[in-house]
């Protein structure tokens, strides 16, 4: 008995938070070591790099905002399970989406007050007396209207940046489901989604789905508009026994008669697509893990011209005309900022050793 | 009925002679002498050899028992529902009839324990865990728990290498002079489509052989309403779902043959065979519900098992072989991908033999050693076929006198793989040791005290080492090393004021340290789809289990009750600069959980309420508020009564489960079952 008692008091002796851990903070000019990043997003009102890390896929992210020239304005602030995409209010406020993890219905939406160092990752449900779903795959900003997919529980949310409050599109019963990419243009959303593969254009006043083209046998990913037409990353699938098979094109289908018009090939498994200027996009492709390796490509979307640049971004965003992004978190990654009409690049937050 | 109660001291020490029974230990003879008419329950008194007494009590290693009665009242279905109130145990149940049933024993991962069926493996390659709710306990005598080692020294040396064992024991035929048939015909109809017809047949073959048939049916459609609570507080929005996609049916044939070969040895044999099928509905997500997977499953096994018992030695010889198949598809993708059809089927062949030699009443020695050889076959690309030899081997002494008994054990494993895909091959050698003690230290009292140190190697499955991306360092065991000291109160009888009334109660009490090293765990190798193993985790145990029964009897009533409780503090040591994960609970161990079991027999009718209070857990690694589950408690109410009819007996059992309605998830996103009832019919000739 009294052994038992002396077992017990033994092991309450270690209580946590007896030995501090290390914080593993960002520094001027550095990204922390140690951590793996996750989304990176450029504030398009100031330029600030703002980077979340993946919290190794079993614990919430982080939080870090460096100015554009790699000064910290705020470093390890806690948000949700696996923080990616970034919509800034304005200078200090921003919203990130919390993907969350497959069938934990934990999607989240954290506003961040970068001068107060707070987040709120509730706010979502706090507001709205529910919460997101499953699986938020991105968020896109118009106006004051925050548009949120999320893939698993079938949903469009439109948030009202300044109540909170939204309104959710549902596309349980719709032809295609299982929203992923967002791509914004007037009045319409472009959504890609993966069952069937496919695109639709989602009219926000109305909240439905008003037209819809089929995208072939693999996930389409990333979408961009440009110039009156949607260009869409055709990326994997996988067979029966998790065989994946992986395209290599960015389909493209115009907006007026959302049509499949033309496909330009770049490398296997292409992810992500964004708008870099007033005539070209960028494109970043993951490879097949085997002998593929990825690429990034920007495509001039007249004449077709592709140029490869000599890095593989994993994930990236764009700054008036210039590439911020970071290569593979897999291995030994780099963050850069490239020029993209001079295709310069710069090697930014060098990772500190601890 | 009466018989019942008027043998109630004769029954409890049935009990513990099933638990000789049932335990791979040396019995001497089947003297059976019949003490109750109650034909379906023939109570024997069994001779046994003095070194292999074992009880919940007397046990060096700490042991729970459920007695063929005591499942029988609770009405248990399935082998989590005999588990499920022991302490110690963490059940993982995805829900419903069909959800999968995991368990961990004292924090340890479910991989630790391994199933036993009358003493012998049932052997999982692929997962290395087993769903107890694919097991019935219909035509089982008893379920048991050990932990550390289990208190026999004719054990194989398989049952010898688990962190804990989970055992089930086949209920032997016995039969009054001159009886040649029992049947057993058993009805059970219950909520959400809910239908388990069986049938047992003993049957005497002749003076020394004996038969027993048994059959089972189960099915269920598992579509009962739970409501949906759209945040983590459970305060906001909400509404009232069906469980879709849930329907299930099982089909378990069971065949045993006892032969007394003489008085001193024996030699029983079994055949089983289950198939089923398993919707699953996966985890509930909000706005959204599509259940698309199926399972398929069929296991076969035959085992057989020959004992000899002499005056100074023992021995045993099994043999088995198992087949498994194993199916899953996604009939419509859960969106990541299109159909998906995985087919894995695994084979076994095992050898194992154990001897055990008494050269005085005080010392005894044993050696054992066991032989598999495993085979993996699978319709993936990669790794499709694997096979694995595995060789375990102990050696063992014991001394046992008046107030000490010590066991120490070494167990060698020896594991060879190959993959036929690409010729690779692993080994693993190593070493591990038990010891076990129990001491009674108070001449006057039977109070007992009592410790053991175990250290466990657990092999990585073949789902750890195949279905993931090939990890950069080779995989090393996971090593678990568990001590435990406990006190115990054996069974103890007083009487009540007047001298019509007996009291009797039992308690024990045990605390550990356990600690889980190299822990295998899943990272994202190159992007989050693909992911690989290594050995990462470190977790530190801290427990406490306790037992205690109390019964009553006077004339013809006659009261039961039960409480367990258990207290975990299993804690993740693995990264001390991970501030999120670092001396955080880990996943979906309760730091307190326990229960309550009341049964109460009349002349008239019998009743039973039993209850399992589990506190708040985390679904993740680390423990936050969004990833807190709420404590819950679910109680259930049964009554029961026979009637004696002119062919037979009739028993009428109704159940009604989780009485209260609560709303509650085992794991995340998993709903349970709410109110629930269950009528069983019996007619037993």
């Amino acid at each position: 008995m009294a052994a038992v008692a002396i077992m017990i008091a033994i092991s309450c002796t270690e209580k946590p938070g007896t030995q501090e851990p290390e914080q593993q903070a960002g520094e001027a000019g550095h990204w922390p070591s140690g951590v793996t990043p996750y989304g990176i997003s450029i504030n398009q009102n100031n330029g600030d790099i703002i980077v979340t890390s993946n919290g190794d896929y079993v614990t919430n992210g982080d939080l870090y905002v460096y100015t554009n020239d790699q000064m910290v304005r705020l470093t390890n602030l806690e948000l949700g399970a696996l923080p990616s995409h970034t919509v800034a209010l304005d200078n200090n406020r921003l919203l990130v989406l919390n993907e969350g993890a497959w069938g934990n219905n934990d999607a989240a939406l954290s506003f961040v007050d970068i001068n107060e160092k707070t987040a709120i990752t509730d706010w979502f449900a706090i507001n709205n007396g529910r919460g997101m779903g499953d699986v938020a795959q991105d968020i896109a900003l118009v106006g004051n209207k925050a548009y949120v997919s999320v893939t698993f529980s079938n949903s469009i949310e439109c948030v009202d940046i300044n109540s909170g409050i939204s309104t959710r599109i549902a596309l349980d019963q719709q032809a295609a489901q299982n929203p992923r990419y967002i791509a914004t243009s007037g009045q319409n959303l472009y959504v890609t989604c993966y069952n069937p593969p496919s695109v639709v254009s989602i009219d926000t006043l109305q909240k439905n789905v008003t037209a819809t083209c089929l995208l072939g046998k693999y996930h389409p990913e990333g979408i961009c508009a440009l110039n009156g037409k949607l260009y869409i990353a055709s990326s994997n699938i996988s067979d029966e026994n998790y065989n994946y098979s992986y395209n290599n094109k960015v389909y493209v289908v115009d907006i007026a008669t959302f049509n499949l018009v033309d496909s330009i090939t770049v490398g296997v498994n292409p992810a992500l697509v964004k708008v870099l200027d007033a005539n070209n996009i960028v494109v970043n492709s993951w490879g097949d893990y085997g002998a593929n390796p990825g690429g990034t490509y920007i495509i001039d979307v007249t004449t077709k011209n592709i140029t490869q640049l000599d890095m593989a971004l994993f994930n990236f965003d764009i700054y008036q005309g210039n590439i911020y992004g970071y290569t593979s978190p897999y291995a030994a990654f780099k963050f850069y900022k490239i020029n993209g009409a001079t295709r310069e690049s710069t090697e930014i937050l060098q990772p500190k050793k601890r | 009925m009466h018989n019942r109660i008027h043998n109630k001291r004769i029954l409890s020490l049935i009990i513990l002679c099933f638990a000789w029974i049932a335990s791979p230990s040396m019995l001497s003879a089947q003297d059976t002498t019949v003490t109750n008419n109650t034909k379906r329950k023939v109570l024997g008194t069994v001779t046994v050899r003095g070194d292999n007494k074992t009880s919940s009590t007397l046990a060096k290693a700490p042991v729970q028992i459920v007695d063929m009665e005591k499942m029988e009242r609770n009405g248990d279905l399935l082998l989590s529902d005999a588990v499920k109130h022991m302490a110690g145990i963490t059940l993982r149940d995805y829900g419903g009839i069909g959800g999968m049933k995991t368990v961990s024993a004292r924090g340890l991962g479910s991989q630790f324990s391994t199933l036993t069926i009358d003493g012998i493996a049932v052997n999982d390659c692929q997962n290395g865990q087993v769903d107890l709710g694919r097991y019935m306990v219909g035509n089982s005598s008893m379920v048991s728990l050990s932990n550390g080692e289990q208190d026999y020294m004719l054990l194989s040396a398989r049952a010898t290498a688990a962190g804990s064992i989970i055992n089930m024991e086949t209920m032997a035929p016995t039969f009054l002079p001159g009886e040649k048939t029992h049947v057993r015909l058993n009805m059970e109809v219950g909520s959400f489509g809910m239908l388990s017809p069986s049938l047992a047949l003993d049957r005497r073959l002749g003076k020394r052989l004996s038969l027993s048939l048994w059959g089972n049916w189960l099915k269920s459609d598992g579509d009962y309403p739970f409501t949906l609570y759209y945040t983590t507080s459970h305060n906001d929005s909400s509404s009232t779902e069906l469980r879709q996609h849930s329907a299930m049916w099982m089909a378990t044939g069971d065949a045993n043959l006892f032969y007394n070969i003489s008085t001193s040895s024996t030699l029983t044999t079994k055949v089983h065979y289950v198939q089923g099928y398993h919707q699953l509905p996966g985890p509930v997500i909000y706005y959204s519900q599509k259940g698309s997977e199926n399972t398929r499953e069929k296991l076969f096994f035959a085992q057989s098992k020959f004992q000899c018992h002499k005056e100074n030695a023992s021995f045993q010889i099994i043999g088995k072989y198992q087949y498994s198949y194993d199916m899953y598809e996604d009939s419509m993708a859960s969106s990541l991908s299109r159909y998906i059809m995985n087919e894995y089927s695994q084979n076994e062949g095992y050898l194992s033999g154990a001897t055990v030699w008494r050269p005085s009443t005080k010392i005894s020695l044993s050696a054992a050693t066991d032989a598999a050889l495993t085979t993996l076959a699978s319709n993936l690309s990669q790794n499709s076929h694997v096979y694995r030899t595995s060789s375990l081997s102990t050696i063992s002494a014991q001394y046992r006198h008046r107030k000490i008994d010590i066991k120490a054990t070494l167990l060698a494993t020896l594991v060879s793989e190959k993959v036929l895909d690409n010729n690779n091959t692993t080994h693993y050698n190593k070493l591990s040791p038990y010891a076990g003690l129990s001491f009674k230290p108070f001449d006057n009292n039977r109070i007992r005290i009592r410790y053991f140190f175990k250290e466990t190697y657990r092999v990585p499955n073949f789902s750890e080492m195949y279905f993931f991306v090939a990890p950069l360092d080779t995989l090393r065991p996971e090593c678990a090393t568990q001590h435990n000291i406990g006190v115990t109160l054996p069974m103890t009888e007083f009487k009540g004021r007047d001298t019509m009334s007996h009291w009797m109660m039992t308690l024990t009490i045990d605390g550990y340290h356990n600690r889980v090293k190299d822990k295998i765990v899943a990272v994202p190798r190159q992007n989050m789809f693909i992911w690989s193993t290594m050995n990462l985790g470190l977790v530190n145990i801290t427990g406490l289990d306790l037992n205690y029964s109390l019964d009553w009897e006077r004339g013809h009533t006659a009261a039961d009750l039960s409480l367990t409780y258990s207290y975990q503090r299993a804690l993740d040591c693995t990264d001390p600069n991970n501030h999120k994960t670092y001396l955080n609970q880990i996943p979906y161990t309760p730091r307190n959980s326990g229960g309550i079991s009341l049964y109460i027999k009349t002349h008239w009718v019998n009743a039973g309420y039993s209850c399992t209070l589990v506190g708040e857990r985390y679904s993740k690694q680390q423990n936050s508020d969004n990833t807190r589950l709420e404590a819950y408690s679910d109680h259930s109410i049964t009554v029961d009564r026979s009637f004696d009819l002119p062919i037979g007996e009739l028993r009428i059992q109704a159940q009604l489960l989780n009485i209260f309605d609560k709303q509650y998830e085992v794991v995340r996103s998993y709903p349970m079952m709410g109110r629930n009832f269950r009528i069983k019919v019996g007619y037993y000739f």
